[in-house]
């Protein structure tokens, strides 16, 4: 092991454990209904960082560019799919647009901060590569999903006001830009409050 | 008389159930036309359809002498424009929901003018005070006579109204009614489309009616 790294034992990921005991609790006593949800996302947690934990010693031991792009291309299309679920109201097409974007937009700020802020040697080195992703992902996450959402329950809300303009001749990206430009600022709540 | 709106073997039909086939019918300049029918019979579906707002299933719909096809869709709406039952306002002064549609690209060329807007409201004798209204605070009558005058002024060639005064008093719809006429009786190359339940009402608006569902 590398002596930079760190080493958590079982007591730290005991305290980790009872943070999650701790809401668990919480829920119970003010029968908050998030009980059940909290066990099924917390068992869910350690399955998913277990399987994570061998298949990125496995992709850290390959020291090799091509299953680093791999696993971060399946990341990012767990993002996409995601990002779209989070939302209640669907139009056809809705997933592979969210995929696309979350992907492209991913990639672009992840290989911009390898190469160009990081300076990482070589570029896919999978303990900054993914790490890095994985930030970008969360962000985008939570972002896609915030205008996504914003914008379905506009689309239903205004539904008339987007048909008046567009039956008194607006293009669609005009009869929709009051309602793009709100969905944006939605999206940017996250990054942009302090 | 120049047609200016045709529709040729028009076809709809909703979940397995035929509304209309074979449907077809030219408008001419300065016609007026009424669509009746019982609910559930298509009319609006009909004007949503040749407003481009609705793709046909079957048939074509020609403006102006060419397939709606080959228009790009917001300048045909531009020109063909199709009045919602329910009024949808944009938050803020009547004025300003007036003068919206002139920002749009398609209208570039065109200005908003107060004036004209007045000349309206005076023919149904509303004073120019209306203007400085809040659209939320407008009763649906008011709501709907905004609705109507925003689509006069952008001076359309033809106007598809859907059930206008469908939820107005006898004095709103009079208003309404008035508006249009008026609109109608400045040139004599437009034309509308009046969708009514109301037997009396397709006679004061129409000279051709055009019935849907009659053989169902």
């Amino acid at each position: 092991m590398n002596p930079r790294d760190l080493d958590i034992g079982n007591w730290q990921l005991g305290f980790a454990a009872a943070l999650i005991v701790v809401n668990l609790a919480l829920s119970a006593s003010l029968r908050l209904g998030l009980t059940r949800s909290l066990l099924v996302a917390s068992v869910r947690m350690v399955a998913q960082l277990l399987l994570v934990g061998f298949i990125l010693d496995y992709i850290f031991a390959l020291d090799h560019p091509l299953p680093v792009v791999l696993i971060g291309l399946v990341m990012a299309g767990l993002a996409g799919v995601a990002a779209a679920n989070r939302t209640t109201r669907r139009f056809p097409g809705i997933y592979l647009d969210s995929v696309l974007c979350v992907f492209a937009a991913s990639y672009v700020v992840t290989g911009a901060a390898l190469l160009g802020i990081v300076n990482v040697e070589p570029w896919y080195r999978a303990q900054y590569a993914i790490p890095l992703l994985g930030m970008v992902l969360g962000n985008l996450l939570n972002g896609v999903s915030l205008a996504l959402g914003r914008f379905m329950d506009g689309v239903a809300r205004d539904r008339d006001l987007i048909e008046s303009a567009l039956a008194l001749g607006a293009t669609r990206w005009e009869a929709a830009h009051p309602l793009i430009t709100a969905s944006l600022h939605t999206g940017m709540v996250p990054p942009s409050t302090p | 008389m120049e047609v200016i709106l045709s529709a040729q073997a028009l076809r709809c039909s909703v979940e397995g159930r035929e509304l209309w086939h074979g449907l077809g019918f030219s408008v001419r300049s300065a016609e007026r036309w009424a669509i009746a029918g019982p609910s559930g019979s298509g009319k609006s579906l009909l004007l949503r359809t040749l407003a481009g707002l609705v793709t046909p299933q079957a048939g074509e719909i020609r403006f102006d002498g060419r397939p709606l096809t080959a228009w790009r869709l917001p300048e045909c709406r531009a020109r063909v424009v199709y009045v919602m039952q329910r009024p949808a306002l944009p938050e803020g002064r009547v004025q300003a929901a007036l003068a919206a549609p002139f920002a749009l690209r398609v209208h570039r060329g065109k200005h908003y003018s107060d004036e004209v807007a007045r000349g309206y409201l005076a023919t149904v004798g509303i004073d120019g005070t209306f203007l400085e209204q809040d659209t939320d605070r407008l009763s649906g009558g008011e709501a709907q006579i905004v609705n109507v005058l925003r689509a006069l002024l952008i001076a359309p060639r033809i106007l598809l109204l859907d059930e206008p005064t469908a939820a107005l008093d006898p004095a709103r719809t009079a208003c309404v009614e008035a508006l249009v006429q008026a609109w109608l009786r400045e040139a004599d190359d437009r034309a509308c489309l009046w969708v009514s339940h109301d037997g009396a009402q397709r006679a004061r608006v129409s000279d051709h009616v055009l019935t849907l569902g009659a053989a169902a």
